[in-house]
């Protein structure tokens, strides 16, 4: 009962964890309207730094702070290469997510592990000092739900913000944009921005939770992004009360809970990427269908 | 006062199907107007608003705004003092948003988008104010998003928000062809008093003579790229539908239409 009570416990905490990423994906795809597949490098580039960062024994919180800007960074590339040398959004996101392997691979040597002796954000200080009587599994889900909810609470502050509020218009009309006397390039960048440093911040805790870098963490994450936030959407849709980032975080904890069932009734791992395919396939059209119209791209 | 100066407009020069619409174009537009453009489809009148408000390019030619050139300018730049209301009704506002979040988003115009709050509460009486004389009953809908609403209901919240701000120029871009008749007068009535009462500068293209003789200071006709009929002042005040319609059916039929 309780390996069960585990499971479930860091099935919990994978989904807080990924939530930040799905954040970020719902900011692109359902804000922006813009497919941004930077996502599948941006967020082991959070991992790739945090992991040379905390084997250099860097302050656990520092590292986070650290991921977020460089993946503001990886966004800012995608966003110009978009806006400024006018490449199509799918490709300007291929291009960024293609050069970051490469940089991922030159960040962290290669695929790398954080040895027992470095502190994270679960096992530093201030957080054994507070929660130092508890298990880390339960320290890593309080933690990791702290930062999924401030993370959430600040991206709906911001998307009330002046500033929020022109994000959400650029995605929906980008010409009212424009009538606002704002340049709409520089919106899209903004948002593309923000995204990537919540998914780099992403791969950062994962590699605190993980104590692991590794090449292709990245491959499917997109997918993942891409999943929760249209579970979330569709599940809540008919409840208009219920914020975005909301959804999104509930459609976080539902895929990672639902994938880690069928790896438990014994999925092997070789096909994992499969299923995630045909499971968000399944959702697509699922979506589509209660929805009753058509999105050209949804 | 708007200049275009000898404007040149060539569509897809340097290929087979180079058309070149405007040749030493020049027009003058002087402030308190209310210029009414009307022109079959194809005689440049939807070009001649997206070269001033730069939305395409030129070959030729410059625009001034009170002897400034702004040809220079991007678009976004020179949205600064110009307010536009398109054809399509959903093009000028977010579909997403409440009516509040898109009169506060209009209301900022000018301003920093920052990270201060987006609605300001204080002003939820001013934009009540607004939409109440439109008489629409839209200023009890402040929190509903715009995508619920009627075309016609957009279109007005669309001309509220193009002027609360302060700017130069109004640019109405087929703004009422897209309207079923009655809402299309509603529209036109609320055009007029908008223009009047915050004296601004307009330029409306239409296709609805009957709005291009009854509103306006001064009327143009334009066909391919020129101007060719012109009345302001008395003249255009003494002028009938039928008379354009006269001057219009007798271009046509030169075109062989």
């Amino acid at each position: 009962m309780n390996v069960l009570l585990d499971l479930a416990i860091s099935t919990l905490t994978q989904g807080l964890i990924y939530a930040l990423l799905s954040y970020g994906v719902y900011i692109t795809y359902k804000i922006l309207d813009f497919p941004d597949l930077t996502v599948d490098g941006s967020f082991p580039l959070g991992a790739a730094v945090t992991a040379v960062l905390l084997t250099r024994g860097a302050d656990p919180y520092l590292t986070l702070l650290i991921a977020i800007a460089i993946g503001a960074l990886a966004g800012l590339v995608t966003g110009l290469i978009h806006v400024r040398l006018h490449v199509r959004d799918l490709l300007a996101g291929i291009i960024t997510m293609t050069a970051l392997f490469s940089i991922n691979l030159q960040i962290a040597g290669s695929n790398m592990t954080v040895e027992r002796a470095a502190s994270t954000i679960f096992t530093a200080g201030p957080v054994m000092a507070l929660l130092g009587a508890l298990p880390l599994i339960y320290r890593k889900l309080i933690v990791s739900l702290l930062i999924a909810l401030l993370g959430k609470l600040v991206l709906d502050v911001y998307l009330k913000t002046k500033n929020g509020l022109l994000l959400r218009a650029v995605g929906d009309n980008s010409v009212l944009v424009t009538s606002l006397a704002k340049d709409k390039g520089l919106v899209k960048i903004t948002g593309l921005v923000i995204a990537n440093a919540l998914v780099a911040l992403s791969g950062a805790i994962v590699c605190h939770e993980q104590r692991a870098f590794s090449s292709t963490m990245g491959t499917g994450q997109v997918v993942f992004g891409l999943a929760t936030v249209i579970i979330g959407t569709t599940l809540f849709r008919s409840m208009g009360f219920v914020k975005g980032t909301t959804a999104v975080l509930v459609g976080s904890i539902l895929y990672k809970g639902c994938i880690q069932i069928a790896i438990s009734i014994g999925l092997p791992a070789n096909l994992l990427k499969l299923v995630t395919a045909v499971l968000f396939l399944g959702i697509l059209v699922f979506g589509h269908a209660r929805k009753g119209g058509v999105k050209a791209h949804a | 006062m708007l200049e275009l100066k000898n404007i040149t407009k060539i569509y897809n020069p340097g290929t087979v199907t180079e058309m070149c619409l405007f040749e030493n174009f020049s027009l003058t537009v002087e402030d308190g107007e209310f210029l009414s453009i009307v022109g079959s489809n194809g005689s440049g009148k939807t070009s001649l608003l997206n070269i001033i408000c730069g939305s395409i390019p030129i070959e030729g030619g410059d625009v001034l705004i009170g002897g400034e050139s702004i040809i220079r300018q991007q678009d976004y730049r020179r949205y600064g003092r110009i307010g536009r209301v398109y054809q399509n009704p959903a093009m000028g506002t977010c579909p997403s948003l409440t009516i509040l979040e898109n009169m506060s988003l209009a209301d900022n115009k000018g301003r920093r988008y920052n990270l201060t709050a987006g609605i300001n509460k204080k002003r939820r009486s001013y934009y009540r104010e607004q939409l109440a004389s439109l008489g629409l009953g839209l200023e009890d809908k402040l929190d509903v998003k715009l995508e619920s609403l009627s075309g016609g209901q957009r279109q007005a919240v669309a001309l509220i928000m193009a002027t609360l701000t302060p700017v130069d120029f109004l640019i109405l871009d087929e703004h009422t062809a897209a309207l079923d008749p009655k809402t299309a007068e509603t529209i036109m009535v609320l055009t007029d008093k908008v223009v009047r009462e915050k004296h601004l500068t307009a330029m409306m293209v239409t296709h609805n003579l009957r709005y291009a003789v009854e509103y306006g200071s001064r009327l143009i006709m334009m066909n391919e790229g020129r101007v060719i009929y012109e009345k302001a002042g008395v003249e255009k005040a003494s002028l009938t539908v039928d008379d354009v319609l006269h001057i219009f059916t007798e271009i046509s039929i030169e075109c062989g239409n």
